[in-house]
């Protein structure tokens, strides 16, 4: 079924609109919950958060690319459960220390701190939109999805070399592009 | 690890959740059907279903409160007078408010109203906007700035350090010296920009929040001198310009008087009104050199534009040219400026060369050459590395050729990459000139160690220099290939190998010798390794790490080793030992409740089928198991020289060693040749009370006194009672208390068993 008819399912508040998103990226949503989730449990429980989450938000969100929504969605599920997880299994009073530096980067720190998250994603949204397509894409697989090197050279036809060599050099000027902007890294 | 550093950062890792979704869509076209992963079996898939029925069933549930709650509020608003009266009624959003007042400046913020705007700053930035309402409307000089209310729009400027903000809106030029602008509205947290392409505010609010920001800053007043007899724009010519601008609303140079008549170095520069003609040129980095010739005069820009405006129209050079907008005399006027006043102004600083004492400098006319060619030669290495990637994907030559050469060109300007650009670091290492041959380190801030021998001699380039070139007839070449093709003689190598000793000379105290170090050959390592491995397996974790292939020659190769604390099957615990690849300073990791610190910087890792995992990661993943997090924690500290007996209590010899491990690198890691030993005085259910000592460690014969919880604890020296306690974990016996890893009664035990070893120390 096409997306758009999916999205006219939830709005007139059809049930038959869960059941098409599964059957069509159902796979998807599995797939890249298992980047971020080991336990099969996890990923499937996240899938499902993302289903619920579809049925609340739209309406009144109407994606335009229903796809890239359900991704969206599905990856910020994911990486929620597994930063609950760690937490788990953490324990009390158990801290991992690099993360305890990290959030000391929070504490006292004012709001402008958050904002150059903000910034910093604009920056590189700007960075990425000069990328040619393949070298935005590889970008995206790697960062956003999490993807192994050996899975984006299946999906994308490249050589693993030539992956990695590409994954280099957007990061060097990346983070050149964001030294300028000033913005610490 | 060296391949994602740059990820590491909450921040950026932050960031990559902002990425446009048209990437992301963009992305998932290389996903198209994928296969099942594991396959629900059908009892599971029954579970599904049923879990979707009993999921949407809740989410009826809230859409129907979501649905009655506001109905309600409402209700209880209206017949009480106001909104936002009663702190305590819950407000779903700024749009249920009702103001008697279109625009308040001082409008005093309630906590109803503080309770809506901290649910949409939560919700965009991950925590409230402020605790109080006072917090809330804070109007701090130099710093946060409340602005009040405009209609239902509240108007915050938040501090932001090199944000200067000029632009233009409405019939005002905003120029502010900081910060960020952010309009919270309705359901939803707007920036500036955002903001400004609603219809949500009118020209009032405009004006009167123009008239704040004057107040809130009054003494930023854009000062403009010009020489005498230069035309000084008027605000109308400036409002004319601006609205006939054509750029983003992001990025404006005619925001203001200030911003279009300023004349700063790589940024802006004003020529002047020529007859009805304005001219600025702005340093724009999509804009490479253009030189033009005009009614006989020449015109060279290094980069940038400019702009001819004229009679609410703007022109190029090109089109400036075609439609004769400017007379011969102005032409000429306007070249007289440029000559006499615009290139000295805009001269390139030839001060970011590192000159080495006696090394002849070179021209001007050498210096402008070099760049135009170093610009070229790097535009042909983007453009076969662009179009290499284009043939990959399946483009026809054509259409690779174009998308190169643009990806190219863009890069290319972007990098701005220009060997005279002092504050883009793209500096050379000049070590002088031979004839017609030059000789340069092209500086690459994120270069590795380079060791080679050339012609006899051994050449160790320092980390953060490059490729040593040879420039000669407009064209770069690399020093070795030179020598190769005969383009260079032995006498040059030999002429660079000692320009090289001699700028290396002041920091050659650090590198043990001109050879690499012994340390740095594979096989190696820095410490010893418990495992042994393979040249040939090192090889390939190196390879794997370093992920760079036009780097791995062997002679580089032989600067990095692996050492291995762990190994099953085809898994291995590595830590990499390699020059120039950590930057970090002591950190540690907690796997399964075991620390592993890590003093240098360097990090283990498991190294399974060509992927890397931190310890973390893996133990999360399964690929390793609690039991192998422990005996890779009992390999690490093999490097530590320990006693294995403890007194007058007995402690388990692996406890031992996984204390002392931590407790050697928190303090300043190992010392060869020192011996560690444990004394322990109790034992408590969550630990041990003991003093560490070491033979490379004397403490001050100081006679000491701890008293914990009422109980005195003498010592004969300044070293006092530690307590270990998680397999690695050690603290003061007071820290142990309040942390609640030591009972009162064990702390008891503990001094009894203390003080009946040492009587001496309590006569």
């Amino acid at each position: 079924m096409k997306d758009e008819k999916i999205i006219e399912l939830f709005f007139a508040r059809d049930e038959e609109a869960i059941r098409e998103t599964q059957n069509k990226y159902g796979n998807l949503c599995l797939y890249i919950a298992a980047n971020f989730l080991a336990l099969r449990e996890d990923r499937e429980e996240c899938v499902n958060d993302t289903l619920l989450e579809l049925w609340q938000s739209i309406p009144p969100e109407k994606p335009i690319d229903l796809r890239a929504y359900v991704a969206t969605i599905v990856r910020s599920r994911a990486i929620d459960k597994s930063r609950a997880n760690n937490a788990w299994k953490r324990g009390g009073n158990v801290q991992i220390v690099g993360e305890e530096f990290l959030s000391m980067l929070d504490d006292g720190c004012d709001l402008a701190e958050d904002y150059e998250s903000v910034r910093a994603g604009r920056v590189i949204n700007d960075y990425l939109g000069a990328l040619p397509k393949p070298e935005r894409a590889v970008f995206i697989m790697r960062y956003w999805l999490d993807e192994s090197i050996t899975n984006i050279s299946a999906r994308t036809g490249f050589s693993e070399g030539r992956i990695k060599m590409m994954l280099m050099r957007t990061r060097k000027k990346l983070e050149e592009r964001l030294r300028l902007e000033g913005i610490t890294v | 690890m060296k391949k994602d550093t740059a990820f590491e950062d909450k921040r950026l890792l932050e960031a990559i959740n902002h990425i446009d979704s048209r990437y992301i869509s963009e992305a998932m076209e290389y996903y198209g059907d994928l296969p099942p992963v594991g396959g629900l079996p059908e009892r599971d898939k029954r579970v599904t279903r049923k879990s979707i029925r009993y999921a949407l069933a809740i989410a009826a549930c809230f859409l129907l409160i979501g649905a009655v709650i506001p109905v309600v509020t409402n209700i209880i608003q209206k017949f009480s007078g106001s909104a936002g009266g009663n702190p305590e009624e819950t407000i779903l959003s700024l749009e249920d408010f009702v103001y008697d007042t279109e625009i308040d400046t001082d409008h005093v913020i309630t906590e109803a109203e503080l309770g809506a705007i901290n649910k949409l700053w939560l919700y965009e930035f991950g925590k409230k906007f402020a605790e109080t309402p006072e917090e809330a409307m804070r109007r701090e000089t130099k710093g946060d700035f409340y602005f009040g209310r405009y209609g239902r729009t509240f108007v915050f400027y938040i501090k932001q350090f090199n944000m200067d903000m000029e632009f233009r809106w409405g019939k005002h030029n905003f120029v502010m010296p900081w910060g960020l602008f952010f309009f919270i509205n309705g359901d939803k947290v707007y920036t500036r920009q955002e903001f400004m392409v609603t219809d949500l505010f009118t020209q009032e609010h405009i004006d009167t929040l123009y008239d704040s920001c004057m107040n809130f800053y009054p003494t930023y007043v854009p000062v403009i001198t010009l020489p005498e007899g230069d035309h000084v724009l008027s605000s109308e010519e400036l409002a004319a310009m601006q609205e006939a601008f054509d750029g983003s609303v992001k990025y404006s140079i005619f925001a203001s008087l200030e911003s279009t008549m300023g004349r700063k170095q790589n940024s802006s520069y004003y020529f002047g009104k020529f007859g009805d003609t304005v001219i600025v040129w702005v340093n724009e980095v999509d804009e490479l050199r253009h030189g033009f010739e005009w009614s006989g005069y020449n015109f060279d820009f290094n980069f940038g534009r400019l702009y001819f405006y004229e009679n609410g129209k703007f022109y190029d050079h090109i089109t400036a040219a075609e439609n004769n907008i400017m007379t011969a005399e102005e032409i000429k006027a306007f070249y007289d400026h440029y000559s006499e006043r615009f290139v000295p102004f805009n001269a390139i600083p030839y001060t970011c060369l590192e000159f080495t004492d006696g090394v002849e400098k070179l021209t001007d006319a050498e210096m402008r050459s070099i760049d135009e060619a170093y610009a070229a030669w790097k535009y042909e290495q983007e453009y076969k590395y662009y179009y290499e990637i284009y043939i990959e994907s399946k483009y026809t030559e054509q259409e690779a050729h174009e998308s190169a050469d643009r990806a190219a060109y863009r890069q290319l300007s972007r990098d701005n990459r220009h060997f005279f650009k002092e504050e883009n670091y793209q500096t050379f290492r000049y070590y002088g000139k031979k004839g017609n041959k030059v000789f340069l380190v092209e500086k690459d801030r994120y270069a590795d160690w380079n060791v080679f021998d050339l012609a006899g001699y051994k050449f160790v380039i320092d980390g953060g220099a490059g490729d040593v070139l040879v420039y000669s007839g407009g064209e770069f070449t690399d020093l070795s290939e030179a020598y190769e093709k005969g383009m260079i003689s032995k006498e040059d190598v030999k002429f660079v190998y000692e320009r090289h000793l001699a700028y290396t000379e002041y920091f050659r105290d650090g590198m043990e010798e001109i050879a690499p170090p012994a340390r740095l050959k594979i096989g190696v390592p820095y410490n010893e390794s418990p495992i042994k491995l393979s040249e040939e397996l090192q090889r390939e974790i190196v390879w794997e790490y370093i992920a760079d292939s036009t780097r791995l020659e062997e002679d580089l190769m032989s600067s990095y080793a692996v050492r291995c604390y762990g190994r099953s099957g085809d898994t291995y615990a590595v830590m990499i030992d390699g020059p120039w690849l950590y930057t970090q300073a002591m950190r540690s990791e907690i796997v399964a409740g075991y620390t592993f610190s890590f003093s240098d910087g360097q990090q283990m890792y498991i190294y399974k089928q060509g992927e890397f995992y931190s310890l973390r990661k893996a133990y999360e993943l399964g690929i390793v198991t609690e039991e192998d997090i422990v005996a890779i924690k009992w390999a690490k500290t093999a490097p530590y020289t320990y006693e294995t007996a403890t007194a007058p209590i007995k402690i388990d010899e692996k406890e031992v060693a996984l204390y002392i491990s931590t407790y050697a690198v928190s303090k300043g890691g190992h010392k060869k040749g020192a011996v560690y030993s444990m004394r322990c005085y109790g034992k408590a259910e969550r630990g041990y009370a003991v003093f560490i000592d070491c033979t490379d460690k004397v403490y001050a014969e100081t006679r000491t006194v701890e008293t914990v919880c009422g109980y005195e604890f003498i010592y004969p020296t300044e070293q006092t009672m530690l307590f270990c306690y998680n397999w690695s974990d050690t603290s003061s016996l007071a820290e142990a208390l309040e942390n609640d890893y030591l009972e009162e009664s064990e702390l008891k035990e503990i001094y009894e068993t203390y003080r009946a070893e040492h009587p001496e120390l309590y006569k």
